[in-house]
């Protein structure tokens, strides 16, 4: 356990004496090029073939309405947190699935080039699951992912960003199945936000679901565990302090000039996803 | 009667002149109070001499009453000339060292020695060496073959891996040499007897080791009368007390605790743009029991715990994958009885047995790593000399550990240096208990008057793996003249699968035992001709051949389970390193230089550069030293390390974190390193005491030395990380 106590000790000694921040890099929180901010999948678990659609969150702020190029490719997660390439290149054919297709950030849902853009629709067949019920027992329990990887491309200048989001494959009970978490919307200093602040203050998300409690099958047994819920902030002008926070921790934020959108997305760290956009 | 009267007064004043007293007392050495045994005292202008006896007393039986002076000239003293007092009979004489400490470089091949692959740093070469703040550990990346770092908690020993080297304290593995990244050492440096550092071709006593071992040698009491100290700098803060318990026990004990932590804390709230608030600190622990139960028979008890504890309120960081809350405990303990005997002339038995625990506790936010060891390790060793020629040495090396490990953390992998944040957590409690049992034969055979050789055999059974190895390792020696020598040493080293990398739960049961062979020849010339002026060399090349080297795969099993690792890395280290040492007059001239080469290969990457692979590592160190102060300047240039560039990212949606594409493995390299440190010593010597005070002011040029690459959220932006600024460090030590 040497190696282990020797990394413990050097990345706390890094953060103790440098403070691993970096002032000098565009905050995650700040809005303007194109970015994916999520992707929601109306089933995020599921226990036989289904056709799930998968919505993106998207913002360009900074692309003036330009035209996005997007492919699209799924496939069994090759083993990214061991890793491998996010690609779907090693994978069979049959179990392979890819798409194209283009949009205007003019059209997506909410102002200043962001909000859900086109859909994908991802079917998981029954070959997929028959390559599914091929795998350890105790995987199939816990989940394995089916891959979504998204490519969009700015069709002006050739810039493209990159996103993935994992469909689990289970053979849980349906009621067992993993749900996407809900919120009522954002609050700014414990109230609606009506317009875009004036000062400094303090943001929330208000009537935030539970977590859900799930099992996995460990070393030591089936044990149930709780979602680790967490939101992620984001504005086009105006800075939040934290750009993540734990379900009723606020979120400071120091307004910059006198409009924008505000951007949260709720996520239970396991595939479960929802998000608000408001616009000022 | 007037006659009378005369006679009378007459009688009484010559009887003042010439009365004649005794005059008494002993002789010590100013500052330390150590006695000064046979040395000359002369009473003038009576002309009168004494020598001290063992116990540095002097007797003047007849001093003619009057005025006079005391007189010591020594060897290496300052010479004292002093007035009597008045009166006094009994006199306490102090007597001043010229130099209480001469910085010494380690002298080799002198003699045969018992590993050539050993180099030493004794407690006076550490304490103070420049850019080391006295710290032993510190002081050894002065040596070459050694990897230049800066805040780092590992010792890479040429070319190998940080984890390729093992830490221990008179013998027995602890888990951790340094506080917090590299801060300082566990133990007190002046409970330290001697560091020892062993490279490329060390014997057969160590083990589990593909790069070396840092050995901490701590030393047992003073048995004169008590001593003291107290020291503190920067950081730290602690005290030392030794002495005699009875005629035959003898007792050293020694603290330290940082304060370190409460400055990084009012700083951090001083400033709006620090990432984070935190208080680290550290404390540690010594005590050394001697009991002498002959003279050829002793008993020892050595204890050290040490303990770091870190809390962190992460503000805002880059990487979203450490926000929340962090606390961090890390302790270790040790017990360390030994036993020694001298049975006869021929044969010795030296035992010790060590008993402790490991314990590290990690939690980020919800997540959690819960370690729990206990440890016993094993060392025995007896010694033979069988006759003028032949000397066996057999001994056991023993480690025991039972693990009891909860963790819930998300997989984190870090191929290439590059780290990626795992998007989920997973649960595992892992009870494991590891018995490694090895058991050795060295073999010292003076062949002649120049040629010594001495074959070696460790065997070690791995109970992680279920494997076990024959190591068979060479150490040989030519003199080809007084001042001459020509060393080589070679062996095989097996190092078991570490950290869980075998386990079912995160890595693969079915690895086995990384595999090294070690080169070394090096030549020694000592040009001094007998004094301790002049120049002494020591070149050595060396070769390590690496084999069955875990990596981490992506590759999957028929069932869907990963792999996670494999046996299929392998590698070579190659190197020159040399250490120099020039003295004249009050002038000490050190350098060490380091050229390496090292490769790694394994199936998904090919051949590419190792981590620590620092082409060109040059020290140059000068010292001068005149009266009570020493000044003192340490050069390091070492060549930029590889690093793996970052060549795009992927957003992982679910975990709200960017996963880097990482380029061809250590395809880039960091500028080169330049730091020039300068070192002031002062020493303060009283009658009873000495105050000992340093300035060690680190990259006084304040040169940008950074050897790391930050990153944006996403990998879009990146910007050479800073390295150390310009840093002075004040010491003061004050000892009785």
């Amino acid at each position: 356990m040497n190696k282990i106590f020797k990394k413990f000790s050097f990345t706390f000694l890094c953060f103790a004496l440098i403070g691993c921040g970096n002032d000098n890099f565009k905050a995650q929180s700040e809005l303007g090029g194109l970015r994916v901010l999520a992707l929601s999948a109306n089933t995020p678990e599921i226990n036989s073939a289904a056709t799930v659609t998968v919505t993106p969150l998207i913002s360009y702020v900074d692309g003036g309405g330009a035209t996005i190029n997007y492919s699209w490719e799924a496939c069994p997660d090759p083993g990214i947190d061991f890793g491998a390439e996010v690609s779907c290149d090693s994978s069979p054919a049959s179990l392979k699935q890819s798409s194209s297709g283009s949009f205007n950030t003019n059209t997506l849902s909410a102002s200043l080039f962001t909000g859900v853009a086109t859909s994908i629709s991802v079917v998981v067949s029954p070959a997929i699951f028959a390559y599914f019920a091929s795998l350890d027992s105790d995987l199939q329990f816990n989940g394995v992912d089916y891959l979504v990887i998204v490519t969009y491309t700015d069709s002006n200048n050739g810039k493209e960003v990159t996103a993935l989001k994992r469909i689990r494959l289970t053979s849980k009970a349906g009621g067992d199945l993993n749900t996407n978490p809900t919120f009522g919307g954002m609050l700014f200093n414990n109230s609606a936000i009506l317009a875009y602040p004036t000062s400094e203050g303090d943001f929330l998300l208000s009537s935030t679901s539970a977590p859900q409690t799930y099992s996995q099958i460990t070393n030591v047994g089936t044990k149930t565990f709780s979602e680790d819920m967490f939101i992620s902030w984001y504005a086009s002008s105006g800075e939040f302090l934290s750009n993540r926070t734990d379900v009723g921790e606020k979120s400071t934020f120091d307004p910059k000039g006198s409009s924008g959108i505000f951007v949260a997305v709720y996520r239970d760290g396991r595939g479960g996803v929802s998000f608000d956009v408001e616009s000022f | 009667m007037r006659l009378n009267i005369y006679l009378s007064l007459n009688i009484l004043l010559m009887s003042t002149c010439f009365a004649q007293t005794g005059i008494k007392g002993v002789l010590f050495e100013k500052g330390t109070r150590n006695v000064l045994a046979e040395t000359n005292v002369f009473i003038m202008p009576h002309k009168l001499k004494a020598t001290t006896d063992s116990k540095g007393r002097f007797l003047f039986p007849d001093v003619p009453k009057g005025k006079f002076n005391f007189i010591v000239n020594k060897s290496n003293y300052l010479r004292i000339d002093i007035e009597s007092t008045k009166n006094e009979t009994n006199y306490e004489l102090y007597l001043e060292k010229e130099f209480y400490d001469v910085f010494e470089t380690v002298v080799t091949g002198k003699e045969i020695k018992k590993d050539v692959a050993k180099k030493s740093l004794s407690q006076k070469d550490f304490l103070k060496a420049p850019g080391a703040q006295e710290d032993p550990v510190k002081a050894v990346q002065n040596l070459p073959g050694v990897a230049s770092q800066t805040f780092s908690s590992q010792i890479v020993i040429q070319g190998s891996e940080p984890d390729d080297t093992r830490y221990s304290i008179d013998g027995h593995e602890i888990p951790l040499i340094f506080h917090f990244g590299g801060l300082t050492s566990v133990v007190t440096p002046t409970a330290v007897r001697e560091v020892e550092f062993l490279a490329a071709g060390f014997g057969p006593e160590y083990g589990r080791a593909l790069g070396g071992i840092i050995n901490l040698n701590t030393r047992s009491a003073k048995t004169d009368r008590w001593h003291g100290e107290g020291f503190m700098d920067i950081t730290k803060l602690g005290a030392l007390a030794e002495g005699p318990i009875t005629e035959k026990s003898s007792l050293i004990t020694s603290a330290r605790i940082s304060y370190f932590g409460k400055i990084v804390e009012k700083v951090a709230e001083e400033m709006d743009d620090f990432g984070v608030t935190a208080a680290p600190e550290f404390q540690d622990y010594y005590i050394n029991y001697k009991y002498d139960i002959s003279d050829d028979e002793r008993f020892s008890l050595v204890a050290i715990s040490s303990k770091d504890t870190l809390e962190l309120i992460v503000k805002e960081i880059d990487n979203p994958s450490f926000e929340g809350n962090i606390s961090n405990v890390t302790t270790f303990n040790r017990v360390i009885p030994r036993y020694y005997k001298k049975i006869n002339d021929k044969t010795k038995l030296d035992v010790s047995v060590a008993v402790g625990s490991d314990n590290l506790t990690f939690n980020l936010a919800e997540r959690f790593f819960e370690l729990n060891s206990t440890v016993i390790t094993q060392r025995g060793e007896v010694e033979y000399k069988y006759n003028d020629k032949l000397t066996n040495y057999i001994g056991t090396d023993i480690q025991l550990r039972k693990v009891e490990l909860d963790i819930f953390l998300p997989n984190n992998l870090s191929g290439g240096g590059v780290n990626t944040a795992g998007s989920e957590s997973t649960f595992a409690r892992i009870e494991d208990e590891d018995v490694n049992t090895a058991v050795y034969l060295r073999n010292i055979f003076k062949y002649n008057e120049k040629l010594s050789l001495s074959p070696n055999l460790r065997v070690e059974h791995f109970s992680t793996t279920e494997e076990s190895y024959l190591m068979p390792r060479l150490n040989a020696s030519y003199t080809l003249s007084d001042s001459l020598f020509l060393n080589f040493a070679t062996g095989f080293y097996y190092q078991a699968p570490q950290n869980g990398q075998n386990s079912k739960e995160f890595g693969n049961p079915d690895i086995g035992a990384e595999k090294s062979t070690h080169y070394l020849f090096s030549v020694v010339k000592d040009f001094r001709q007998g004094s301790n002026k002049g120049l002494t060399l020591d070149v050595g090349v060396f070769y390590k051949e690496l084999e069955d080297l875990i990596v981490s795969t992506d590759d999957r099993r028929s069932d869907g389970t990963s792999i996670r690792n494999t046996n299929d890395g392998k590698g070579t280290v190659q190197g020159l390193q040399l250490q120099a040492s020039y003295k004249f007059d009050e002038y000490t001239l050190l350098t060490s230089y380091t050229f390496l080469k090292s490769r790694r290969n394994d199936p998904e990457n090919g051949t590419y550069p190792s981590e620590f692979d620092q082409t060109h590592n040059l020290n140059l160190i000068g010292i001068y030293e005149r009266s009570r102060w020493s000044f003192s300047t340490r050069l390091r240039y070492v060549s930029g390390g590889p690093y793996t560039p970052v060549e795009g990212a992927s957003y992982d949606a679910d975990g709200d974190v960017y996963i880097p594409t990482r380029g061809d493995f250590y395809s880039e390299r960091f500028d080169d390193f330049f730091q020039l440190d300068f070192r002031v010593d002062r020493k303060f010597i009283y009658k009873k005491w000495i105050l000992s005070s340093y300035l060690d002011i680190q990259n006084i040029t304040n040169a940008n030395n950074g050897q790391g690459i930050s990153y944006s959220y996403d990998y879009s932006e990146k910007e050479k990380s800073a390295g150390t600024p310009i840093i002075p460090i004040i010491g003061l030590r004050g000892e009785f």
